[in-house]
């Protein structure tokens, strides 16, 4: 049980080491900005209104979700689960010259609502079904079901969305970082700029608690919602669910997935023509080492975020602990970036140690979201077996091995996966932490900040490509164990 | 085939090929094998001792925009280590690592982290703060245009606005640039991240006085199209058409006209001198390899590397000669005798304190 807790501890002290880091760099001063107030005004309105246009749309989805079959989900998560860089590119490919709080929130809005109408659409279906079956029967109309029944039924559901929008977009920094604009500096941006512009590591360490700080209250307000869980849908449920539905509603879902596509599939030709101006097809070693350090990336990144997850599993920590981490929403990134600098401080640069640094970053600013995804229910699941398992005087090690392991083998190799294929979408966090552009998205995201468009589309594409087959590596791998 | 040996099969591959991705990606990370291959068939012609003995590495650190495949990093130094290994002065290898901060304003803070032996990117505010905050080894090249004791210049160019003949009628003053036929169209830079974003709100200081440049700003408000955190990014809203005008070099038409054969876009002349931009090298005394470094910067000024800036960087050279008979010349000669182009450093006009000068221009909410 000692070594139990003195590992928690470790993992603690390494999630938490951001925090620690920009303290002990601006020598414990706290400085409070001049500008706070708009800071937090700006960050507050900024994620609100995300918040509330992506239920609004959500809403909106889901009544087209209930007309299609589940297979239509895949592509209203698609928004969501992509690395940001494919959506930014679509912004800066339909709106080239729409930056600022309303671009930041309209991206924020489009990227969730997928997810929302999704989670709403399943508690529809399920939860929801037995009494609207009966509204149905006794002939109630489409829009009395869903203002008498199903927005109050499902009003605790939809603030806990909301509220995980808001928290997702008060710390989002790959987004306002190339749409905000010079306007819509949130509290992420504004740390970035206390390093970038003045230096101010006090101004950074203040902001960056000050933040987490307020998204430790708001997580801890909601419950993550459950993308996983299914309900068994009855016949008649689903013909309920297709009388609350409305097919032209689902198009709001597709804005998001048709800018993406659209913006990847664009004039491929010039982006040729652009890449070979740029430089790029003279300078093939270049593509080459940002080719091996994308992959090597986001293989370590995978199986970091996927060992430390495993093993907070295999510590199965308290009830309390678990809840704790789960409040912990994530490092700031910027915060994070600057902090995987002390690995080889000092130190020659060299591909490896830029290796590290991001797959560290990616690993610390990861994991925190998967536990709250998947990681912290599965566990739950499981607190029956394990209880039983003690009760019999299993010793911890042999739950490990016979209980948590097996049961959780599919979910760490899904969580590699799902990490890998993020971090061949990074930008953010390697523009900060890397020694050169050793990349395909920090190549791409010089190109899209030169507005080179098309070029940038070419190498998005690739990542996205790419970071698909890793994570088809990752989860096969995991399913073939399980299988055996 | 029995489906349980299948499974079996299939995870024993599937270990394996994990296995070898993992070992592949971590060998090519940590000794970069295109470079150990090389290494090999040095070993098997007899040179491994010489090569790998006496290899020697600069670090450069620098910009995104010069570190880019479109950038002047990549070919020069490429130039650099086959020039040292012609020379072959030292008996050996030189390989040059570009390193690179996101922008010029992460210069600074990046040097820590990743020590290096040249900086390359400092313009003249740049400069002064990097003299402020860290010690520098005076640099040995004499006579170089806008350079001082430590820091070696080694391009400029004249400033202002850039404008698509026969689409806008240009602006040809201050005050012109008010009139509302420039409504939505100019795509200016944030002077926090961006030099030429700051030197334009340090033109208008130094032109105007603080107060009227801020009074002039806030009129100037409604014309400006964009607020860019980068030159790259204003200049590619500019290039695609959503704006009309952009603050740029006056080298960047010369872009277009050699590149692209495109002969539109012109760069619109003040009846003030218009500020320069100068970009500055300069040597920590941190440095690793000194003497090598101080080779790099005489290297830069050199006409072979001048005429990669030149073209690459698109700005005009510090060693004249570089220039002699290139459109560079003409250009220059184009904007000063035809035009009327004046030119002066305007930073050495403005020292004031440019925190407070940010401040208020935050204030102003462009």
């Amino acid at each position: 049980m000692r070594n139990r807790n003195v590992v928690l501890a470790i993992l603690i002290l390494i999630f938490t080491s951001p925090y620690f880091f920009a303290l002990f760099v601006s020598h414990f001063r706290i400085k409070i900005p001049d500008d706070l107030a708009r800071l937090l005004s700006v960050s507050v309105l900024q994620a609100a209104s995300s918040a509330f246009f992506a239920v609004v749309l959500g809403v909106v989805g889901a009544a087209g979700l209930l007309r299609r079959s589940s297979k239509w989900e895949f592509v209203a998560l698609a928004p969501a689960v992509v690395p940001a860089i494919a959506l930014v590119l679509g912004f800066f490919s339909f709106f080239p010259h729409w930056k600022g709080a309303s671009a930041v929130v309209a991206a924020h809005a489009l990227s969730s609502a997928g997810l929302v109408a999704v989670v709403l659409a399943r508690q529809i279906r399920g939860s929801l079904g037995a009494s609207l079956e009966l509204a149905w029967v006794e002939g109630a109309s489409r829009l009395t079901m869903w203002y008498r029944g199903v927005l109050p039924s499902l009003r605790s559901d939809i603030l806990r969305l909301g509220l995980s929008v808001f928290a997702a977009s008060l710390a989002s920094f790959s987004i306002p970082l190339l749409l905000g604009g010079s306007k819509a500096v949130t509290i992420e941006i504004a740390i970035h700029h206390a390093i970038r512009f003045e230096n101010s590591w006090s101004i950074a360490a203040t902001l960056s608690i000050l933040q987490w700080a307020l998204l430790l209250i708001f997580v801890l307000l909601l419950k993550t919602p459950d993308v996983n869980e299914r309900r068994p849908e009855s016949e008649l449920r689903n013909e309920v669910g297709r009388m609350l539905g409305w097919d032209g509603a689902g198009l709001v879902l597709l804005i998001a997935p048709a800018m993406i596509l659209y913006s990847l599939l664009r004039g491929p030709l010039l982006g040729f023509e652009q890449l070979r101006s740029a430089g790029l097809l003279e300078h093939r070693d270049l593509l080459a080492l940002a080719l091996r350090g994308s992959v090597a990336t986001s293989t370590l990144a995978g199986l970091l975020a996927a060992g430390v997850l495993a093993l907070f599993a295999a510590i199965y920590p308290s009830e309390k602990v678990r809840v704790w981490i789960s409040g912990y929403i994530a490092p700031s990134v910027a915060i994070t970036g600057f902090a995987t600098l002390v690995i080889g401080w000092g130190q020659n640069p060299s591909l490896i140690l830029d290796v590290v640094r991001i797959a560290v970053g990616a690993a610390l600013l990861f994991a925190p979201v998967l536990w709250r995804l998947r990681w912290e229910q599965s566990l739950s699941r499981l607190e029956g077996q394990v209880k039983v398992a003690e009760t019999l005087g299993a010793p911890h090690s042999m739950i490990v091995r016979k209980v948590l392991m097996p049961q959780l083998r599919e979910l760490v190799f899904w969580s590699a996966g799902i990490v890998s294929f993020w971090v061949w979408g990074d930008y953010a966090l390697g523009s900060i932490a890397a020694s050169r552009q050793m990349t395909l998205a920090l190549i791409a995201k010089g190109l899209l900040e030169s507005y080179r468009l098309e070029a940038a589309s070419i190498l998005v594409l690739v990542c996205l490509v790419l970071g698909g087959i890793s994570y088809r590596i990752f989860v096969w791998g995991g399913s073939s164990r399980v299988a055996r | 085939m029995d489906s349980s040996i299948r499974e079996r099969m299939r995870t024993i591959l599937w270990s394996i090929g994990i296995t070898l991705i993992v070992l592949v990606v971590g060998a090519a990370s940590c000794f970069d094998l295109p470079n150990l291959w090389r290494l090999a068939q040095v070993a098997n012609h007899g040179g491994v001792n010489e090569s790998l003995g006496a290899t020697r590495e600069l670090r450069v650190l620098a910009y995104s925009s010069f570190t880019s495949s479109w950038g002047p990093g990549p070919t020069l130094i490429r130039m650099f280590e086959d020039k040292m290994m012609k020379e072959g002065q030292d008996g050996g290898k030189v390989e040059v690592v570009l390193l690179q901060a996101e922008d010029s304003g992460l210069l600074l803070a990046k040097m820590d982290a990743f020590p290096t032996d040249v900086v390359i990117g400092f313009d003249q505010l740049g400069k002064r703060l990097a003299s402020k905050e860290k010690k520098w080894r005076p640099h040995q090249v004499r006579n170089s245009r806008f350079s001082t004791k430590d820091f070696l210049a080694f391009d400029w160019s004249p400033i202002g606005f850039i404008y698509r003949q026969g689409e806008i009628d240009p602006p040809k003053s201050f005050d012109d640039l008010l009139d509302t036929r420039f409504e939505d169209t100019i795509a200016l830079q944030d002077p926090r991240s961006s030099s030429p974003g700051f030197q334009f709100l340090n033109w208008l200081v130094a032109e105007m006085g603080e107060e009227k440049a801020f009074e002039y700003l806030a009129k100037l408000k409604p014309n400006v199209h964009s607020m860019s955190g980068s030159w790259s990014q204003s200049y590619g809203i500019f290039t695609r058409g959503l704006a009309k005008i952009t603050f740029s070099y006056a080298t960047s038409i010369l872009y277009h006209r050699l590149s692209e054969k495109d002969d539109r876009y012109r760069f619109a002349t003040f009846p003030n001198a218009h500020p320069v931009q100068v970009e500055f090298a300069a040597i920590p005394v941190t440095c690793q390899n000194c003497e090598l470094a101080e080779k790099f910067l005489a290297f830069l000024v050199e006409p072979e590397a001048q005429a990669i800036l030149m073209n690459k960087n698109w700005m005009m050279p510090v060693t004249a000669k570089a220039a002699v008979g290139s459109p560079f010349e003409a250009l220059m000669s184009d904007l000063e005798t035809t035009q009327g182009l004046k030119v002066q450093d305007t930073s050495l006009r403005n020292d004031g304190d440019s925190s407070e000068m940010l401040k208020r221009w935050r204030e102003v909410g462009l």
